[in-house]
């Protein structure tokens, strides 16, 4: 589906190369696809002579993957598959340039890997990879071989260009606007400034970590924040999925529903809802236990007061403190409940049907079709919701590193405290990566 | 017999839908219809209750920007006020200089949408249609440069604007999303790649047959079919930029040239001061503002968006849906 689609067209060149590839290596008589397999690995191990792993890989690839053109793309948490991706995208379903995308453009080992295509050939069925066929085309397409495969390397550089020109912006910005201020910031976290003027720098290890950790304000500040995220998430998530299948139902008003849900977004989940929902962030308050939030009660959500009279006094503000928790939990599900309605529209309503006519109960047909099929799409929102929980205005974390790096003499303790922040998160989300390999990997296409 | 009847009133009841089956008898069938009747009741009641949940701070910040300092001390006033005091308003409309800085995140929130639509479908369709060794590595590139919080590299990020001369104005905020760079502007990337992982080749295949090159492939036939993804890129990109407290308020020190949502957090601070102001000479000298005020202020604040909002809900959640966000 992915597939490199410029190297789609020159699908008619390599055929007819590969046979005039194959006519003019006579060692190696073309049987079926298996035995021409085998002697394609060994003539490339011959012929192209470079240790290039790729060309063996390339000749076992075919096999494998032409039942799978989809999975074309190399995933980016298994190191190996990136060299087999390329050849995989290509040779899946189209044999063709797979071994040139890493040509270096010497002939003898491009054509060392040609010899892979005959065996994904015949398994695409072909006529022309039997022997006899080619035979009889070896001489006149031999010098036509020796302009095609230049040709290749020409386009293929040319693709490469072009790559590289619709992503030239985006690489720009990643070097000069992500790279460098990172490296820098890494930088600043194991230094301290001594001139503010010119930002100097001296190195100092790691005794701005030591410092912080020290420091009690910013370990509780850590934990809370470790705390929320942990809280935050699973609560968040299965929130939004439950809500999501609420909305999706049959019901009157649905579509005012759904735009009154997508609401915490537009205000942003930053300072207006802040605010709005009475919470304020109170640094010297995070000294005092997990709870990070002073709630002001003249606004936010409280009880009425006709009910306050009723209970005792330690529930109240225990009551209290649940709403405020539980208002924060809605006020940040917008977004997931969005991505969650699309994902439930895209699981057909004849599977319901067939489970129906089956005689599932609506339990059943929940747990059993609604919540795997949605299974790349919670990873995909548990993610989300790491990021977002972590980096939002109104966490207290953030909100002492902005207040930190305002200072200048605190500026490489900001640094040092977003390090070893960000750290943990990547971590989280490394954690949650890996647990869930199986169905991130579609995610991942 | 009774069957029957309930067969004859189960026609009028076309909304449950639930008719009767053969094997189904008069009492089970009963049973089944007020189980849904109870199902159904419970959830509107959840959804009901959540959709307040959403709406009172919305409610709360409307009424009260309609109450007078009156209605405010009054505490048997507290959802309906007396009569709509627009006086809060004109305060409020002062205190941000509305009509200058509503033109100023205007004009921000446009370009940096322009740039960000720019650089993030380019990085999107080159991320997609192009395989080559990197191609998964500058994956796990975009997603870190989305999980990194914008505060690891302001600081820095101030130092080379500082040295390359580009603290001028909104330069700061507005350059870096012509380049993928800007706020949040790994999302926009993520969600285009999603959408073009989603289109088949054919299309593009038959262009190239048809003589087009790869970029004007690419704008005649990739861009006039991208609507989702464009749709939902640019709702998002209006509400990030027009509720960003962070970025304006760090590069913008001119007064006269900010963005209407950074004067809230000084507004919001004065309210805190006037809990702790004893006297009524110091309120007035730290020319503090009501709480009406304050949330008039913050009503003209969110309203631009909201309106946006409004009028593109409905093809939002449509494009979110087509955009192939959710694999």
């Amino acid at each position: 589906m992915s597939d490199n689609i410029f190297e789609n067209g020159n699908t008619v060149d390599s055929e007819m190369k590969d046979s005039a590839d194959v006519s003019k290596d006579t060692a190696t008589p073309e049987l079926s696809g298996e035995s021409s397999e085998v002697s394609a690995e060994t003539a490339a191990v011959e012929v192209a002579g470079t240790s290039d792993p790729a060309a063996g890989e390339a000749a076992v690839a075919p096999r494998e993957t032409a039942a799978e053109p989809v999975k074309s793309e190399g995933a980016p948490d298994a190191g190996e598959k990136k060299a087999d991706a390329p050849k995989k995208s290509s040779s899946g379903t189209k044999k063709t340039s797979s071994g040139s995308k890493n040509s270096s453009g010497k002939k003898k080992s491009s054509s060392g890997k040609k010899k892979s295509s005959p065996g994904s050939k015949s398994a695409s069925g072909k006529p022309s990879s039997s022997s006899k066929g080619k035979t009889t085309g070896k001489k006149k397409k031999k010098k036509v071989t020796f302009q095609r495969s230049r040709a290749e390397i020409r386009s293929q550089t040319r693709k490469t260009l072009e790559a590289c020109a619709f992503m030239l912006p985006w690489f720009i910005g990643l070097l000069v606007f992500f790279a460098y201020p990172i490296l820098n910031s890494l930088r600043l976290s194991f230094s301290q400034i001594t001139k503010i003027v010119g930002w100097e720098m001296d190195f100092v290890g790691i005794s701005n970590y030591t410092t912080i950790f020290k420091d009690s304000t910013f370990t509780s500040v850590f934990t809370s924040a470790m705390w929320q995220i942990v809280v935050y998430v699973p609560s968040i998530v299965i929130l939004s999925m439950i809500l999501a299948v609420l909305l999706n139902t049959k019901m009157v008003l649905r579509g005012a529903f759904r735009s009154i849900f997508f609401l915490p977004v537009l205000l942003g989940t930053g300072y207006i809802v802040q605010q709005l929902l009475g919470q304020q962030i109170d640094e010297s308050a995070a000294a005092a236990g997990y709870e990070a939030f002073t709630s002001n009660m003249d606004r936010g959500i409280t009880l009425p007061q006709e009910l306050i009279v009723f209970i005792p006094d330690q529930f109240v503000s225990v009551i209290e403190a649940v709403f405020s928790e539980i208002t924060q939990i809605l006020w940040r599900s917008g977004v997931q409940i969005l991505i969650f309605l699309s994902g439930l529209q895209s699981i057909p309503t004849s599977v319901y049907e067939s489970a129906r006519v089956d005689g599932a109960t609506e339990w059943e047909m929940y747990w059993k079709i609604t919540i795997p099929s949605l299974a790349p799409v919670t990873v995909l929102t548990i993610i989300y919701t790491i990021v977002d929980t972590a980096t939002s205005d109104s966490n207290s974390m953030i909100s002492l590193i902005t207040t930190n790096s305002g200072e200048s003499t605190n500026m490489a303790l900001a640094a040092a405290m977003s390090w070893s922040y960000l750290f943990v998160v990547l971590a989280f989300v490394g954690v949650v990566l890996f647990f869930t390999r199986k169905q991130h990997s579609t995610v991942e296409q | 017999m009774f069957k029957k009847a309930i067969d004859n009133l189960s026609f009028r009841f076309t909304m449950f839908k639930y008719k009767m089956s053969d094997r189904d008898t008069a009492g089970k069938y009963i049973r089944r219809l007020i189980t849904k009747f109870i199902l159904t009741v419970i959830k509107y009641v959840l959804i009901a209750s959540i959709a307040f949940v959403f709406l009172y701070p919305f409610l709360y910040m409307i009424v009260t920007a309609m109450k007078s300092p009156a209605d405010l001390s009054d505490p048997t006033v507290s959802w309906v006020p007396t009569y709509i005091c627009s006086d809060n308003f004109v305060q409020a409309s002062v205190a941000l200089s509305y009509s200058r800085t509503v033109v100023n995140s205007l004009v921000v929130t446009a370009i940096s949408t322009v740039g960000h639509l720019f650089a993030a479908s380019l990085a999107g369709y080159g991320l997609t249609r192009y395989k080559f060794k990197l191609s998964g590595v500058l994956l796990v590139v975009l997603v870190l440069t989305i999980i990194v919080p914008p505060q690891l590299t302001a600081i820095p990020s101030y130092i080379v604007y500082a040295k390359l001369q580009l603290l001028k104005g909104w330069l700061p905020i507005i350059l870096p999303t012509f380049f993928g760079a800007g706020l949040k502007g790994g999302i926009y990337v993520f969600i285009f790649r999603q959408f073009y992982m989603g289109v088949p080749t054919e299309l593009e295949e038959a262009a190239k047959v048809d003589g087009c090159g790869p970029f004007s492939t690419f704008t005649r036939i990739i861009l006039p079919m991208s609507k989702a993804p464009f749709l939902v890129n640019i709702v998002l990109s209006i509400v990030w930029h027009w509720t960003d407290t962070y970025e304006s308020v760090l590069y913008i020190k001119d007064t006269s040239m900010q963005m209407v949502i950074a004067r809230l957090p000084k507004l919001y601070d004065t309210l805190v001061n006037a809990d702790k102001a004893e006297t009524d000479a110091e309120i007035t000298a730290a020319n503090i503002y009501t709480e009406g005020v304050v949330m008039a202020a913050t009503t003209l604040v969110v309203l631009p968006v909201l309106v946006i909002y409004f009028f593109l809900q409905n093809q939002f959640t449509q494009g979110v849906e087509r955009s192939g966000i959710v694999g």
